[in-house]
């Protein structure tokens, strides 16, 4: 929960780290809604503006399908831009961001199955930026680096 | 219809050849520099995801700031696209002042560019000019480097 404090502080854009908390479990994220008072007032603001948020207690398999639609579109979109800036502003992207942290364990799974520029989404999701400077643009050690972060902080599970 | 179509409809109409398929590993900024390990783009976030800038040049998404970085392998600013002997040279696409995209010229005449994470073609100039690339707005040239070994070789030929 103290986790969730500080990523609430830091005041990231659109996502939902501020309605919901996750549980993991083999996987799978779970999550609870929180109260409205934990909501800070910048990222409703982003919230209300892109209009990114399900605000539904979204069940996690229809968190899949909806995750899976707009990774489909936004990989179809950005497969010929050179710009990771571009790519991070495509309203399928945006949207994938504003499911908000739900969908950590879903990039980190997808990550593994395709290396892609997913690295700005888990960035803004989490706060965190796992990868070392030496790796920078390398996408495979990028991945690498994120998906260790995600099996230490057991968002995720490799299959071996 | 090939995706590829629709984004850039010059190619349609302009003479181009797939070279490789798909791959993310590189984006056009790097395969113009001539590296196929890392992506290249002046990202400038702190604390953000950062992809391969030269150090040293600032992390500006301008014309300048591409300049300055293909400065770092030796390339300076020129007039043409056209071919000229001894030199290579990367063209840069851009939206308005925004950079886009580098193609770099072969030694055949063609371009070669990589499409973001897809594939590598050749094509002429005006093939990739659209929406989404914008058009060639600035030049750049450097001596064509001399291959690694080629010295040592010929004073071996010599003895």
């Amino acid at each position: 929960m103290s986790r969730l404090t500080d990523l609430q502080r830091r005041g990231r854009t659109a996502n939902a780290v501020n309605n919901w908390t996750i549980a993991q479990a083999a996987g799978t994220a779970k999550y609870i809604r929180m109260k409205p008072t934990d909501t800070a007032g910048e990222s409703q603001h982003h919230l209300n503006v892109h209009n990114l948020v399900d605000d539904s207690t979204e069940h996690p398999r229809a968190l899949g399908v909806r995750f899976k639609k707009l990774a489909a579109r936004w990989k179809n979109e950005s497969r010929f831009m050179s710009s990771p800036f571009q790519m991070a502003n495509l309203p399928s992207y945006r949207a994938i961001i504003g499911m908000g942290p739900a969908v950590i364990p879903l990039l980190l799974n997808e990550l593994s199955n395709e290396t892609d520029h997913w690295f700005f989404a888990l960035w803004q999701l989490t706060g965190e930026n796992p990868v070392p400077e030496d790796a920078a643009g390398d996408i495979q050690r990028m991945a690498q680096a994120w998906l260790r972060w995600g099996e230490q902080r057991h968002y995720f599970t490799r299959t071996r | 219809m090939d995706p590829i179509y629709l984004a850039f409809p010059l190619l349609t109409a302009t003479p181009h050849r797939f070279v490789t398929p798909a791959d993310g590993r590189y984006n056009c900024t790097a395969w113009a520099a001539g590296e196929t390990h890392r992506n290249w783009w002046p990202v400038n976030f702190p604390g953000a995801p950062s992809y391969y800038w030269p150090p040293g040049v600032p992390r500006l998404l301008t014309i300048d700031a591409f300049v300055q970085a293909y400065a770092t392998l030796g390339y300076v600013r020129c007039d043409s696209s056209l071919p000229e002997s001894g030199y290579e040279k990367i063209a840069l696409y851009a939206q308005g002042e925004l950079p886009t995209h580098a193609a770099r010229l072969r030694p055949n005449g063609n371009w070669s560019s990589k499409l973001g994470k897809d594939r590598d073609i050749e094509h002429v100039l005006g093939g990739l000019t659209s929406q989404q690339y914008g058009r060639p707005v600035c030049y750049l040239r450097r001596p064509i480097p001399e291959k690694k070994g080629t010295k040592e070789k010929k004073g071996k030929k010599r003895r």
